[in-house]
């Protein structure tokens, strides 16, 4: 009842992420077919704009940059790279590859716009590189090698709002954001980085409550509210919700949002982070909401019959086979 | 050959073994990325040979099982040629594999055979002891076992497969005699299983004692890294020692296996593996570096527009359609209690959009709940807020002092007179009549010594004293008689003496008499207003054995006169003290009276910032839906009177409130908000927080599609935005360029004052934003030479008649006070730079003369 419309992607494997952009009116798949695809959606449509060929293994997230630097779309591969698409008249083109990791790419994020076009890659290699354009098609590269051992698999960046801004005062002047972001990887950990004065990318925090993968990241966005929250899903099956509430950032808390019997591979926020949702490996999507009290409850109940996301037709096609 | 350093991670192992015999590495591998289509043709083609490779590996030195790769073969029969090629050509070039594999056979009986204690202790029980050292036993056990119950997701060749996702893996039925295999060679599986841990685990410690073992493998690391990477540049990107998930792994475990763990994970275990490994569902091993996802998996993200995208976990592969399908988030969460809160409420409130009917409907269901509600302490004082609201509306914005103080004492006609138990009729009636009777017999004896609670005035009694005082009197013994008619009750005798004596002896009688009444009876109150006191009610109230404190409030409000200072002090006073008795409503019902400015949440200071809200709560308590929804419909009953002001720091709240409307689903209604919110800002940017402005910015225009006024224009407008969303950019640039030049501005009065109801004027006109209105209204928001786009569509906005104030208003002041106040002579307050609240609460009418 809940779904507006179906896209049929024609993609020949399977879809590993798919993305609104900015403005809700494109969606953009990728696959293990080595394809981006990029639709129209606007109105329940689904009028296929673009076929991005160019990776070389199955292509695991994209990424789309903030409108203000034009229609830009970023993709990362088990191919090891990272590539970065762009619509010029109209065109989709490939206009910048990265390949600086020396295994698959497993994650890519675009710096909240406030600080420039800035992508983080989180790869297989342990290491996140930071693409930073410089202008005239120029992309600055920074490495952080080790950031996970045996792999990084999710990136995410920390929103440009100082937490609290928004109800505060107002600030007298513009405040001085310090870029931030945060990984999960291998070593079940979630990393938090931060960039020094000289550029540099340090270590800040290292948040430890997972026994198994980190598989996803997401750091909430802010509209300035005073809590600062980070998602992060697991292997293990849990589902953490870490808030800092102290306005040097450095004191973060975990609680537990819910262990699954399963995997949990994504989690995502809602767009000014009321609701988080969680894709399990029981092929479930539950939706997260914090209550007044601090609880964070369940709000597309399964069992009730509402407002579960079910997988609707597909299961039908599963049992089948 | 010499065997190869025990301590080395076997996948680093592997890959400089790998260097070693580029050649003989089976053809399929494509050496160069250009060749890598075919290579991913199907990326599962890619897998099975790498279990086969393995699987095969194993049995070439172990237990060779010559009909496997024709059976395989069988199996995949359904598999496009490439796939089925794969195996064969895979065995063909096995010779290159087989001295490899005999070395291992070797290297490992020999491991096998010695069992070298020593070797355990060092690389396996050593790191593994000093882990469950450093560990707690639980966290060993997930560190051990979860990676199992993981692995048939990452890897195929597992019996769990059959229950889910992996039916739809070819791998799946590729490995089905690996299965069988399993059985037949627990040594070898096993191994590779319990290596696997050693190595986790190694890897989960970040404890001091496993010191030793990490750096070990650390220093192997880098050395073997090299290697690797030397050798990814010599085979190109599909090298398949950098494959994550696969080869490097599984390659691994045969070597691992074989060398020392295999043989102690035996011991340590003690039961036999196959079986067991099938009953756990565990999974060869946690590879070093996998591939992110091998299984079809969902994925949910949102979209702006209260969409919810979601992937399905199909196979397209398999034949199952790649589909991805948007969900309405308004739909998915039609029945939650929150979208019904939300739903419920008629916002965004506008003058001019919403009929007041609606929000006193609204207020009244409110109102009225409060006493159903068992968490509401002051369940009388709740409900007031909302009637307070009520009324407000119901007069359009303006209300006089007396119309409060009815409306406090609707329910409390009665008020319990101090020092008398409830059972007692000893009740003050407010009824009108009474007030009536109290105002008749002011001065007379019975209505004092009825407050006084003296028996002994009896008629007679009174005669006697008036001859005294009289007869003093006669003798020009004015002090005694003054003193006699005091003790006596003759006060109206002694006060109009006394005020024909010296204004001294005077005030003395007044306070006396003041004084011959309880402290508690609202008549204190009236007159230590009077007298320009601030009353002792308003630090005492809330008190049980105070009283009730609304006839206290109530007689304050009655009895305004131009002592402004004093009767807003005393109100405000009066409600900290109720806050500080837990009393926030009624405290916030004060406030409001005193016109308190609604304040900000991180300034404790702060009176008020939202409604019946504390704001010393934590956020998500305090910011609650009902508490904005308060606030916003006060705010609109405010706006109905002709002192229409917006309350600039609630602003930010409606905006919470926008977000959680978007997040809900409900993108519309959240994107009305953010054009309210947006002309309430315009009218007066400075007194507005820039993050609010930047964000609401952010917000909107994300939400812009989803305004069902775009179905109604035609496409090449959608694109337009809306011009009150154009003027807050224009806003913002103007702060991001100067903020210290802008502030300053700000500082000034608009040069054409903005009186509240001009703005209203401007605001709902004919169509959803006059920019040309505001700009000459405000320097700051003329816009720079608009494209020709945004003029035409603008151009349709724009309003064809001139701004023109109505001539009843008063340039200049937009404060209006709730007390009367002589007409400024000028502009009182220069620059309305922030607003009051409670500017509606005028108070129109003359007011008596006082004492």
């Amino acid at each position: 009842v809940s779904v507006i419309n179906t896209v049929d992607t024609s993609h020949e494997d399977m879809i590993h992420d798919a993305q609104m952009d900015y403005y809700g009116t494109r969606l953009a798949t990728c696959s293990s077919d080595r394809s981006v695809k990029i639709f129209d959606v606007r109105n329940g449509g689904q009028i296929l704009i673009a076929d991005l060929r160019g990776h070389e293994g199955p292509v695991w997230q994209v990424a789309w940059a903030h409108p203000m630097y034009g229609n830009i779309l970023a993709s990362c591969s088990y191919d090891r790279k990272v590539i970065i698409w762009k619509e010029e008249n109209g065109t989709w083109e490939k206009t910048h590859e990265h390949t600086g990791h020396d295994s698959s790419v497993n994650s890519v994020c675009w710096a909240p716009h406030d600080y420039g076009l800035i992508l983080a890659c989180g790869s297989s290699d342990g290491a996140i590189s930071l693409l930073t354009y410089t202008g005239e098609g120029q992309w600055e590269v920074k490495k952080i090698n080790n950031a996970h051992t045996i792999g990084c698999n999710a990136v995410s960046w920390a929103p440009a709002v100082v937490p609290g801004n928004l109800i505060d005062q107002p600030p007298g002047q513009k405040p001085n954001y310090i870029k931030k972001f945060a990984s999960g990887g291998c070593d079940n950990l979630i990393k938090l980085w931060k960039e020094e004065e000289d550029g540099q990318w340090k270590e800040e925090q290292k948040l430890e409550a997972h026994s198994d993968w980190v598989r996803d990241v997401a750091w909430a966005p802010s509209i300035g509210l005073p809590t600062s929250t980070i998602a992060s899903c697991s292997q293990d099956g849990r589902v953490f919700i870490w808030t800092c509430d102290d306005a040097s950032g450095s004191t973060w808390s975990p609680k537990l949002l819910h262990k699954f019997n399963d995997v949990v591979w994504h989690v995502s926020w809602s767009i000014t982070a009321n609701i988080l949702a969680v894709s399990g490996g029981d092929n479930k999507v539950t939706l997260w909401k914090e209550s007044v009290d601090g609880q964070w409850v369940c709000i597309s109940d399964v069992n009730k019959g509402q407002g579960s996301v079910s997988t609707s037709a597909t299961e039908g096609q599963q049992n089948e086979q | 050959p010499p065997p190869p350093p025990p301590d080395l991670p076997s996948c680093y192992y592997y890959g400089s073994f790998y260097d070693v015999y580029p050649p003989q590495y089976p053809l399929p591998y494509p050496p160069e990325p250009g060749t890598a289509p075919l290579y991913y043709q199907d990326m599962y083609g890619l897998y099975r040979p790498y279990d086969g490779a393995m699987s095969a590996y194993a049995e070439n030195y172990r237990c060779p099982e010559p009909e496997r790769p024709s059976s395989r073969a069988s199996h995949c029969s359904d598999r496009p040629a490439p796939r089925q090629g794969y195996p064969e050509g895979y065995y063909t070039s096995k010779g290159g594999w087989s001295s490899q594999s005999d070395y291992y056979a070797n290297y490992y009986s020999s491991q096998y055979d010695y069992g070298d204690p020593g070797r355990w202790d060092r690389y396996h029980y050593g790191s593994r002891f000093r882990g469950a050292r450093a560990y707690d036993q639980r966290y060993w056990y997930d560190a051990e076992y979860n990676p199992y119950r993981k692995e048939p997701y990452a890897y195929g060749d597992r019996p769990e497969r059959y229950d889910d996702p992996w039916r739809y893996d070819p791998r799946f039925t590729s490995s089905f005699e690996e299965d069988a295999e399993l059985h037949r060679e627990p040594y070898g599986e096993e191994g590779d299983r319990r290596s696997v841990h050693s190595e986790h685990s190694a890897q989960s410690l970040h404890s001091a004692p496993s010191l030793h073992s990490r750096r070990s493998s650390v220093s192997s690391h880098s050395q073997q890294s090299q290697i690797y990477r030397n050798h990814n540049v010599t085979a190109g990107s599909y090298d398949p020692t950098a494959l994550p998930g696969s080869f490097r792994g599984d390659y691994g475990y045969g070597t691992y296996g074989s060398d020392f763990n295999g043989v102690q994970a035996f011991p340590e275990y003690g039961y036999p593996a196959g079986a067991s490994w099938s009953t756990t569902g565990a999974a060869p091993s946690r590879p070093s570096s996998p591939e992110k996802f091998s299984v079809p998996h969902v994925c949910a993200r949102f979209g702006p527009g209260g969409q919810l995208i979601k992937v399905i976990p199909n196979l397209p592969s398999e034949g199952q359609p790649a589909l991805v399908e948007v969900h309405s988030m308004e739909t998915l969460l039609q029945h939650t209690p929150e979208q019904e809160e939300l739903r419920s409420f008629p916002g965004p409130l506008g003058k001019d959009d919403t009929h007041k009917v609606d929000v006193i409907n609204f207020a009244q269901q409110k109102a009225t709940k409060c006493f159903q509600d068992e968490n509401i302490i002051d369940k009388e004082s709740a409900s007031l807020l909302w009637n307070f609201i009520v009324l407000l509306c119901r007069q359009n914005g303006t209300v006089v002092g007396t119309d409060i103080a009815e409306l406090l004492l609707r329910d409390h006609r009665t008020a319990w007179l101090p020092g008398k138990s409830p059972s007692e009729a000893n009740l003050i009636d407010f009824t009108n009549e009474a007030v009536e009777q109290v105002e008749e017999e002011e001065s007379g004896e019975a209505q004092l010594s009825f407050l006084t609670d003296s028996q002994a005035a009896s008629t007679s009694s009174l005669e006697k004293e008036t001859e005294r005082f009289r007869e003093l009197l006669l003798y020009g013994r004015k002090k005694d008689a003054l003193e006699s008619a005091m003790k006596n009750g003759l006060w109206g005798h002694a006060l109009l003496l006394a005020s024909k004596m010296d204004s001294r002896t005077h005030a003395r009688v007044m306070t006396r008499f003041a004084n011959s009444l309880p402290i508690n009876d609202p008549l204190q109150t009236v007159y230590q207003l009077m007298s320009g006191r601030m009353p002792a009610a308003s630090t005492c109230c809330g008190d049980e054995k105070w009283g009730d404190w609304r006839p206290h409030l109530a007689m304050v409000l009655s009895n305004l006169n131009n002592n402004m200072e004093v009767e807003s002090r005393t109100m405000a006073t009066m409600g900290d003290t109720l806050a500080s008795k837990g009393l926030l409503d009624a405290a916030h019902f004060c406030y409001l009276m005193a016109q308190a400015d609604f304040g900000v949440y991180t300034k404790k200071t702060s009176k008020l910032v939202l409604m019946g809200s504390n704001h010393s709560l934590p956020f998500l308590k305090f910011a609650t839906n009902e508490a904005i929804q308060r606030t916003e419909a006060y705010e609109y009953a405010q706006s109905l009177g002709a002192h229409t002001c917006s309350l600039p720091h609630f602003q930010v709240y409606k905006f919470i409130y926008a977000c959680r409307l978007a997040d809900m689903g409900l993108a519309t209604q959240a994107f009305h908000y953010c054009e309210a919110i947006a002309k309430s800002i315009l009218v007066r940017p400075h007194a507005h927080s820039t993050v609010l402005i930047s964000q609401l910015i952010q917000v909107a225009s994300r939400l812009r599609l989803f305004d069902p006024q775009l179905k109604e224009k035609p496409e090449e407008e959608s694109f337009v935005e809306p011009a009150w969303l154009v003027q807050l950019q224009h806003v913002e640039r103007q702060i991001q360029e100067g903020a210290g030049v802008w502030r300053q501005d700000g500082a000034f009065p608009p040069q054409r004052p903005s009186t509240p109801s001009s703005e209203v004027e401007q605001y709902d006109g004919p169509g959803p934003g006059q920019p040309a209105a505001l700009s000459a209204e405000n320097p700051l928001l003329v816009l720079p030479l608009p494209n020709a786009e945004l003029s035409s569509s603008s151009v349709q906005l724009l309003p064809s008649a001139p701004q023109t104030f109505p001539a009843t208003q008063q340039p200049g002041p937009t404060r209006v006070p709730l007390f009367p106040v002589p007409p400024p002579p000028g502009p009182v307050e220069p620059g309305p730079v922030c607003a009051p609240p409670g500017s509606a609460l005028g108070f129109p009418e003359p007011m008596r003369p006082d004492l």
